[in-house]
């Protein structure tokens, strides 16, 4: 048996240099969390999966090609590893998307209560829209890519993304408006 | 900030928990040094394994015996068909005699040529 060490190295057949676990975690370590954490909301599980994420990438690291390939298949894995995790804990967030609480104060761009409202919101959206907005906003990926992490077309990717912000849209003018008629 | 920069603020990247990936690497090199844990190791692995030896045995016996009794009826239709056959054959065979004895004494016809 290869010796395996915490710097566990895979020479791919198909790439020039070997790639080293211990690498691509501490590279891909923030965006795998996250991915993760924005779509449970909850932090001892979105460990847990990320974790499992990163080990399933070590026993599959002889087949990863290249660094771009093991960003994709992160990226991948964590997305439905994440929607796994819903599908199988029945995973709902703290509160239904009605009962999010309003802010107490007028949002403002980098408000940390904006920020914290909006990531309550957007982790009561169904499923896949949690992952659309996931991907195009943390992730900032093209169409292309987001619609064959989630085996969706086009057409469907794009509706769904609509919605969902309408919906967001809608639930965050709602809190505003309340806010703007209990001011005095 | 419009709804997409709003949303692509809150959902900035963040950094996971501090030594989440010395855990990661911890639990991969257990992982490797962590001999190959066969099926048969596995309780449940086992149980399932003897449930499905106990249903092909039940199977085989059902389909030994059914492949039995096709066989044995198979046997008994070819010596029904054989004990026919040499039926017929004597019953040509007696004709024949019956029907030489008519000719060498006259007579037409007798007890077997009714038809």
């Amino acid at each position: 048996m290869a010796e395996l060490t915490v710097e566990t190295a895979a020479q791919n057949p198909r790439t020039e240099a070997p790639l080293h676990f211990g690498d691509l975690v501490r590279e891909h370590q923030s965006m795998v969390y996250s991915l993760v954490w924005h779509c449970l909301r909850d932090r001892a599980v979105a460990e847990e999966v990320a974790q499992d994420v990163f080990l399933e990438l070590h026993r599959r690291l002889g087949s990863i090609e290249s660094p771009a390939h093991a960003q994709h298949w992160l990226r991948r894995t964590a997305v439905h590893r994440s929607i796994d995790e819903i599908r199988r804990r029945r995973f709902r967030p703290w509160v239904a998307l009605d009962r999010v609480p309003e802010p107490a104060a007028p949002a403002r761009g980098g408000d940390p209560l904006l920020a914290d409202r909006l990531r309550r919101l957007v982790a009561a959206l169904p499923e896949e829209a949690r992952m659309l907005v996931v991907l195009r906003f943390q992730e900032e990926l093209e169409w292309s890519e987001i619609c064959e992490i989630l085996e969706l077309p086009l057409g469907t990717a794009k509706s769904r993304l609509h919605r969902a912000l309408l919906t967001l849209r809608e639930k965050l003018g709602a809190g505003r408006q309340r806010s703007g008629e209990a001011r005095p | 900030m419009n709804l997409k920069d709003e949303l692509r603020w809150a959902m900035r990247r963040e950094e996971p928990p501090e030594g989440f990936a010395e855990r990661v690497l911890a639990r991969a090199a257990a992982q490797a040094d962590a001999p190959t844990r066969q099926w048969w190791r596995f309780p449940r692995m086992r149980l399932a394994a003897v449930a499905a030896c106990a249903v092909l045995v039940v199977l085989a016996g059902a389909g030994y015996r059914q492949w039995q009794g096709e066989t044995a009826r198979q046997r008994a239709l070819l010596a029904l068909g054989i004990a026919g056959g040499d039926l017929h054959t004597t019953q040509l065979r007696v004709r024949h005699i019956l029907a030489a004895r008519a000719g060498a004494t006259g007579e037409t016809g007798g007890p077997m040529e009714t038809r």
